[in-house]
């Protein structure tokens, strides 16, 4: 009989609630990079584990690493308190600004920098005492103070009450012992400040559909223009703002020209609910293609696609990107579509990682109708290696990236890719 | 001692019941939120599925209608507006059918007034009928 009691109260403690699942970790830094200013930055926004206390943010330049003011507001969205501040961007171990923030919940980070204005939402987290340290220490408590109250009243010859006081303290230790046992089978409370979590998780949002439009709506060849993404979701028509922060970004843009002499991978700014903008410069006339990675809290990623034209233009051409020249060693030698092939890049010594990685490689079909973003897995020594298993036979064209002290190098280089039987 | 180990185990069960099960209850849904323009506090008795009563009181701004819609972005529902009566200055009342399931929700108020229109967000779980 206490066998099966102590069963299923084994059981009930196991089985007691659902987990909960959470997009956002206390005490973990955020980590958003941002294409703002012309600059590439990554913003680290620390976590506190006290309200009100500090909320810490940081600003890490990557491309160029020349020291770049931001201006900083952080907002409670719940009672619209709003903290000021600026950052130095800096290449390494950024001068942390400290902002005090008061509330756990819902917030808004805003950063200036130029003209140009991006509104990042966020949630502070802090951490609550577990359920399981409750009851180990509420139950050793209770165990101490009834077996106190049992010695006192057995000597005083109450025996059936010592014998009850006796019994309360078995149930303490008992309380605490199970749960000693069975703590990391408990449900974590949610940390204060997380949002509202279903009972059963859905698992997958709907899918959200992007809008890719230039403003002006023609740029000329050399001259400053927005690159705007609107998201819409697929279901509801409403603007889509639930972007996850994936490989530190909401969302990873790559913008090339039609014949791949033009590669841009940036990381646009949040101007409004569902809206993404970056500004750019193409230094070519033709067409171009936007590829745009993002991920929906709690779904999968997705690939937007977007084209748009410069027109020629009477200025020069304002940038270029920042290629190196670059010998690939491609295994197997001819790359077979749908085969794994491994491609290895020479690095110079002191490579940083970048977006969460030491190495990126974009692949893109020449048509622009595929686009692949692979990462680098951790080499040893100067090396990238990337193994992608390009879908199709034909032409791609590739860009490898990684970070150095002092900016972003961008490797081009062409894969012919042969058809699966073709070399027998 | 048998009963006194069986009484305790017991104890110990119900105890890890009460800590770990005492949040399945919908409670009633109290939330702020602050725009540029309007900043409310969104209260509903009872969020479940069905038939709901959304008090809406305008922390700040001068709100002249309320329309009052939800979405639940795991699933892709959206419902029609309800337009929110103002009862007096400054606090309004949405009755009508706002979630279809339970799960968690984004209720949307839409405020006009002199100052513009604004849409403000809060979340909301909403429990079974």
């Amino acid at each position: 009989m206490i066998r099966l009691l102590c069963l299923v109260a084994v059981l009930l403690l196991v089985t007691a609630a659902p987990a909960a699942a959470h997009n956002v970790t206390a005490g973990a830094d955020l980590r958003i990079a941002q294409t703002i200013d012309g600059a590439e930055l990554t913003v680290v926004i620390k976590g506190t584990s006290r309200v009100p206390g500090p909320l810490r943010i940081g600003v890490v330049a990557y491309e160029p690493v020349t020291t770049l003011r931001l201006g900083l507001q952080v907002r409670s969205v719940e009672d619209g308190r709003t903290v000021t501040g600026t950052a130095e961007a800096a290449p390494r171990d950024p001068r942390y600004t400290e902002l005090t923030v008061t509330r756990t919940g819902p917030h808004e980070l805003t950063l200036r920098a130029g003209d140009e204005v991006a509104v990042i939402p966020f949630r502070v987290l802090v951490e609550r005492g577990s359920a399981g340290d409750f009851l180990i220490y509420g139950g050793l408590f209770l165990a101490g103070t009834l077996l106190v109250g049992g010695v006192l009243t057995g000597a005083i010859a109450r025996r059936g009450t010592a014998m009850l006081l006796a019994g309360g303290a078995a149930a303490g230790v008992t309380v605490a012992a199970m749960v000693v046992v069975f703590e990391q089978s408990l449900p974590a409370p949610p940390p204060d400040g997380a949002g509202p979590v279903a009972a059963t998780p859905v698992g997958g949002r709907p899918f959200a559909q992007g809008k890719v439009v230039t403003v002006p709506d023609r740029p000329a060849q050399g001259e400053e223009f927005t690159l705007r993404l609107d998201l819409v979701d697929g279901s509801t028509g409403r603007p889509v703002d639930d972007l996850a922060v994936h490989h530190e970004a909401i969302a990873h843009v790559v913008v090339t020209s039609e014949d791949g002499r033009y590669f841009r991978h940036v990381h646009p700014l949040r101007t409004a609910p569902g809206r993404l903008e970056v500004r750019l410069r193409a230094d070519r006339p033709g067409r171009y293609f936007a590829h745009t990675e993002v991920e929906r809290q709690d779904s999968g990623g997705q690939l937007l696609t977007g084209a748009f034209t410069v027109r020629p233009g009477d200025a020069p051409a304002g940038e270029s990107v920042q290629a190196a020249a670059v010998a690939p060693r491609l295994q197997p030698v001819a790359p077979v579509a749908g085969r794994p092939a491994t491609i290895e890049l020479d690095a110079p010594a002191g490579v940083r990682p970048w977006l969460g990685m030491t190495g990126h490689l974009l692949v893109r079909s020449q048509d622009g109708a595929f686009m692949g973003h692979v990462h680098e897995m951790g080499t040893p020594g100067s090396r990238l290696r990337f193994t992608f298993s390009f879908p199709e036979p034909g032409r791609y064209l590739a860009w490898a990236q990684y970070a150095t002290a002092d900016r972003i190098v961008t490797a081009p280089f062409t894969v012919d890719v042969a058809a699966a039987g073709s070399a027998r | 001692m048998k009963r006194l180990a069986a009484v305790a185990v017991l104890v110990a069960a119900a105890v890890a019941l009460f800590v770990a099960g005492g949040n399945a209850a919908a409670e009633p849904l109290r939330a702020s939120t602050t725009g540029t323009r309007y900043a409310a506090t969104v209260l509903i008795e009872e969020p479940v599925t069905g038939r709901v009563s959304v008090k809406v009181v305008v922390d700040s701004g001068d709100a002249d209608t309320l329309a009052v819609s939800a979405v639940m972005p795991d699933m892709g529902h959206s419902t029609p507006e309800l337009t929110a009566r103002e009862q007096r200055p400054g606090r309004f009342l949405a009755e009508g059918e706002l979630f279809s399931m339970s799960g968690v929700w984004d209720l949307s108020l839409r405020f006009d007034g002199p100052a513009g229109e604004e849409q403000l967000t809060v979340k909301a779980l909403i429990g079974d009928g």
